[in-house]
């Protein structure tokens, strides 16, 4: 197995603790917050796997959990997790609805071309991020899915990393709270990474997304750790003096 | 009069980022400013793609 066939393997690893950690959060304190990001996480690291098994051998099942889980849904469900963090829940609710809705559209529009997938063109020897176009039919030709793909992962690059960005910066301008500065910009260097790496993957040259979904694993997850550390204490404060 | 301690301050006004820090006073700002540059050209590239200047492949 060579380096670029076990990276997959990794990231998925480092998913799997990642989002144990943040649903276990979910199930104690029932934040919404932390079950849409549990469940981005747990499509990002399906998608991973996805990715390590695509890199052995073909299944149209598990192309399907590669682009459906992978390449569309599941920037757009971590950032929304963020939503609920940083906006009132009221409306929240509202996008939440449409972002179910609007997965459903997708879930259908994948179906619908999944029994046009051509496996001839599949080879282990190139990864599945290198010839998914091969693989797929155009747009022209009734791939639709393929357009949502920008918009689910642009919902996902406003929210995710912008939201990430927006707390940082609003615990740096009170002074207050280094960690969360700190872990907030590592969340969003994570999530840019695969972001910039999904692009060029778009672009056509995907042989980095390996590498760009392992970084963003590591960062996302360290960050959230530094971000959800306890803070250092201050000096204790005098007691008030007996009379 | 009792010398009752004053109640726990929250987390939140406990961890103070120090007046003199390098990190925090000069780097930090920078990175987050990059980053934030780097988001908008990526959402913008994104629109690109969706309105069909940027080559869809």
């Amino acid at each position: 197995m060579s380096i670029q066939q076990m990276l997959p393997f990794l990231s998925t690893a480092v998913m799997a603790v990642f989002t144990t950690s943040v649903l276990s959060r979910y199930f104690v304190r029932r934040n919404p917050a932390f079950l849409f990001w549990g469940i981005g996480l747990a499509m990002f690291g399906a998608g991973s796997f996805a990715e390590a098994y695509l890199a052995l051998a073909w299944s149209p099942v598990i192309f399907f959990v590669w682009y459906f889980f992978g390449a569309v849904l599941n920037a757009a469900w971590i950032g929304h997790g963020t939503v609920y963090l940083l906006f009132r829940r009221r409306w929240v609710h509202v996008v939440t609805a449409i972002l179910v809705l609007g997965s459903l559209g997708a879930l259908v529009l994948m179906l619908q071309v999944m029994p046009r997938l051509d496996a001839s063109h599949f080879t282990s020897a190139l990864p599945i991020s290198e010839q998914y176009r091969e693989i797929m039919p155009p747009v022209s030709e009734g791939a639709t899915i393929r357009l949502t793909t920008p918009i689910f992962n642009m919902y996902g690059l406003l929210t995710l990393v912008g939201g990430a960005l927006w707390s940082a910066f609003l615990f740096w301008r009170k002074r207050v709270l280094p960690n969360r500065v700190v872990g907030n910009a590592l969340i969003a260097v994570g999530a840019l990474s695969i972001g910039f790496a999904s692009t060029l993957t778009r672009l056509g040259y995907g042989s980095l997304l390996y590498i760009g979904e392992l970084v963003a694993a590591v960062l996302m997850f360290s960050g959230f750790v530094r971000a959800s550390a306890p803070q250092p204490e201050e000096a204790p404060q005098p007691v008030a003096a007996q009379a | 009069m009792s010398g009752r301690e004053p109640r726990p301050r929250p987390d939140r006004e406990r961890s103070r980022i120090t007046k003199d820090s390098f990190l925090y006073g000069k780097a930090v700002p920078i990175v987050l400013g990059a980053l934030g540059l780097i988001t908008a050209f990526m959402i913008v590239f994104a629109l690109g793609v969706l309105v069909g200047w940027i080559p869809f492949r």
